[in-house]
């Protein structure tokens, strides 16, 4: 087809893509007041006790979860709503947390090799060795744009996946039960109340942190870069450095939020790195409103939610999990915060 | 030497299956500026209905037909019903509905044809093994090759050769100006996507006898699809045939030869271990160098 040559040149391509359709650049929520992310932190601080009231206790699993991915959808969140790098590949990060923390953990209580139960240091080092892959597969796939972006972090997903498969000494395929959660000094985390609001507070601090990355000059650079990359190239800035500072950030956030989902399953398994959890990520991402930062969280409620609810009435809820989701691209395409907005477009 | 040869046939073979799916999804993407994830249930789609018509009919080639039918009608539902409404809007929303589509379909086989997976047998007259240079080959492998090589030079045919391929080129470019030449562009656009079905579906037929039919089966080589892609660069034929061997041998030599690399070093329980693991590996580390050294593949379109 498109046979003519190409000049070896790595200057990311502009909106045009390689096909003939002129994508549409990606349609971004406007950033939602403080009073809205106070408000969705307040509803999520108050659900597990609602939940109680309401004789719906055993759902505090799920909201747990749906807080931890909540996390990481936020990161995701901050590299495809502001950076306009759509990243199908967060998973990976997930899962380089969880086994991370989860390792540690394993080794710790097995009494073989390296091993921690201390929170304070098995979290950290599970953001740490986010960062460092995220900076690896992050400046890769950097060399690319648009929807080539798209397919070189999904078959990195793919990679990490088939590595964390091959790991026999931790269950290979299968996974492996952990005996316990982290310890986090005084606190205990195995009563899975207090684990709730341990992810809650750090839940805070990742928003709080993303807001102010948001305002900082990074993330000016960011966002413009993201509407006119070679416009920002040619005054001088050096826009690939500051994607790739986003990406490394949100891969070491998406780790921690790997490092609490081992915690709360308290199992060690390769499929919180499969290719679909990327894709859900997204989900979650453009059901609360891309490029709202809060809106990850409201997503990945929406989407637990939608999710329990499908499982409570029929056993095919993957179905109909599949048909919401066409549903809601085709007909609200703000995502929950573009409903609650209106159309604004002011980011 | 035996060993090469041998290895190099599964390459080939490998990498005519991926051929198969990587040419329809590199289509689509060229015409329609659809990134499609679905492609990988289409494979899924046409490996269930084969082996559903083979254990009927107890008729490979009636099940082949069968299969190849089905998944170019299961695309041309998903053409008309969503993807359609996707031209325009930016690939986030092409990712999330096409996953939508995926996780429908994964669930819709199951509540199709159980949760039990399928088998499908290789047909008695493609059983056995020829000899080639002293190596004895199955039959069936081989037969896969030819296919392929007939799948390259059809398709080529097809769009250098006859109006309908003048039409699809066009429309790669000038879709407006196809219109108002008078050629039902909708239409058009429908033929193509379910050609790409077609072809993955053919994939996921031929494929089945060496895989499980099961949901999800497609998945791994809808991203196998994605790194040819990258590899070959998006929207080129031509891209996509060169990555798809490249990837195929690549991902041969790499198991066979690397754990013995290995083995030179460690002891062979060990280099089992680090070897495969690294021989899996060999097919991301031939899409990092082309990122590295040509970020928009071989035959990628050129920037700006």
């Amino acid at each position: 087809m498109a046979d003519r040559d190409d000049t070896p040149d790595e200057t990311p391509e502009t909106g045009r893509e390689a096909g003939p359709e002129t994508a549409a650049p990606i349609a971004v929520t406007s950033r939602l007041p403080l009073v809205v992310t106070v408000a969705v932190l307040v509803l999520v601080a108050a659900a597990p006790l609602v939940a109680d009231a309401v004789g719906f206790s055993y759902l505090l699993g799920t909201l747990t979860r749906a807080v931890i991915l909540g996390m990481a959808a936020v990161a995701l969140d901050y590299v495809v709503g502001y950076g306009g790098l759509v990243s199908l590949g967060h998973a990976m990060f997930l899962g380089t947390g969880a086994y991370t923390a989860g390792i540690l953990l394993f080794q710790y209580a097995e009494g073989t090799g390296l091993g921690t139960d201390q929170a304070l240091v098995a979290w950290p080092a599970a953001m740490l060795v986010g960062a460092v892959l995220g900076w690896a597969f992050g400046a890769l796939a950097l060399r690319t744009r648009g929807v080539y972006f798209i397919m070189v972090t999904l078959a990195f997903n793919q990679m990490m996946f088939f590595l964390f498969n091959s790991l026999a000494a931790y269950g290979g395929d299968d996974g492996v039960r952990l005996s316990g959660r982290n310890r986090l000094g005084p606190l205990s985390l195995e009563d899975d109340l207090v684990f709730y609001y341990v992810c809650v507070v750090l839940l805070v601090v990742v928003l709080v942190v993303f807001n102010r990355l948001v305002r900082s000059p990074s993330g000016w650079l960011l966002r413009a870069a993201r509407d006119n990359e070679p416009r920002l190239r040619s005054v001088g800035a050096r826009t690939r450095r500051h994607q790739l500072t986003a990406f490394v950030l949100s891969a070491s956030v998406a780790s921690l939020a790997g490092a609490l989902a081992v915690n709360e399953s308290q199992f060690l398994s390769p499929a919180i790195s499969h290719w679909t959890q990327s894709g859900e990520l997204l989900v979650m991402v453009i059901i609360g409103g891309v490029g709202s930062l809060v809106g990850g969280v409201l997503g990945s409620f929406g989407l637990l939610v939608l999710e329990e609810l499908a499982i409570e009435f029929t056993g095919n809820w993957q179905f109909f999990v599949g048909l919401g989701l066409i549903m809601i691209v085709l007909l609200a395409r703000r995502g929950l915060a573009g409903l609650l907005l209106g159309r604004r477009r002011n980011v | 030497m035996e060993l090469f040869l041998e290895q190099t046939l599964n390459g080939l073979q490998a990498g005519f299956t991926l051929l198969m799916i990587s040419s329809g999804l590199t289509l689509i993407f060229g015409m329609l500026g659809i990134l499609n994830l679905a492609h990988g249930s289409l494979f899924m789609i046409g490996a269930f209905v084969a082996a559903d018509v083979a254990a009927r009919t107890g008729n490979f080639l009636v099940a082949l037909l069968a299969g190849v039918a089905g998944a170019a009608l299961a695309g041309i539902l998903m053409e008309t019903l969503v993807i359609r409404f996707l031209y325009q809007r930016d690939h986030l929303d092409q990712v999330l509905a096409t996953l939508g589509l995926v996780l429908m379909a994964n669930q819709g086989v199951q509540m199709v044809w159980g949760i039990a997976p399928r088998t499908l047998a290789r047909p008695s007259w493609l059983e056995g093994s020829v000899s080639l240079f002293g190596l004895q080959y199955p039959i069936y492998r081989l037969a896969i090759i030819l296919a392929g090589i007939a799948t390259v030079v059809v398709l080529w045919a097809l769009i250098n050769r006859t109006k309908v391929g003048m039409w699809i080129l066009a429309g790669n470019t000038h879709r407006e100006l196809l219109g108002a030449l008078g050629v039902n562009v909708t239409l058009l656009y429908t033929g193509v996507f379910a050609l790409g079905a077609a072809l993955a579906g053919f994939a996921g037929v031929v494929s089945s006898p060496y895989l499980t039919v099961e949901a999800g089966m497609g998945d791994n080589f809808l991203i196998l699809s994605f790194v040819v892609i990258v590899i070959g660069g998006i929207g080129s034929i031509k891209g996509a045939v060169y990555g798809s061997l490249i990837l195929g041998l690549a991902d041969a030599w790499g198991q066979t030869y690397l754990p013995m690399l290995v083995g030179e070093f460690t002891d062979p329980s060990t280099a089992a271990a680090i070897g495969s693991s690294l021989g899996s590996a060999s097919i991301y580390l031939a899409m990092v160098v082309v990122l590295l050294v040509r970020p928009r593949g071989l035959y990628g379109a050129p920037s700006g």
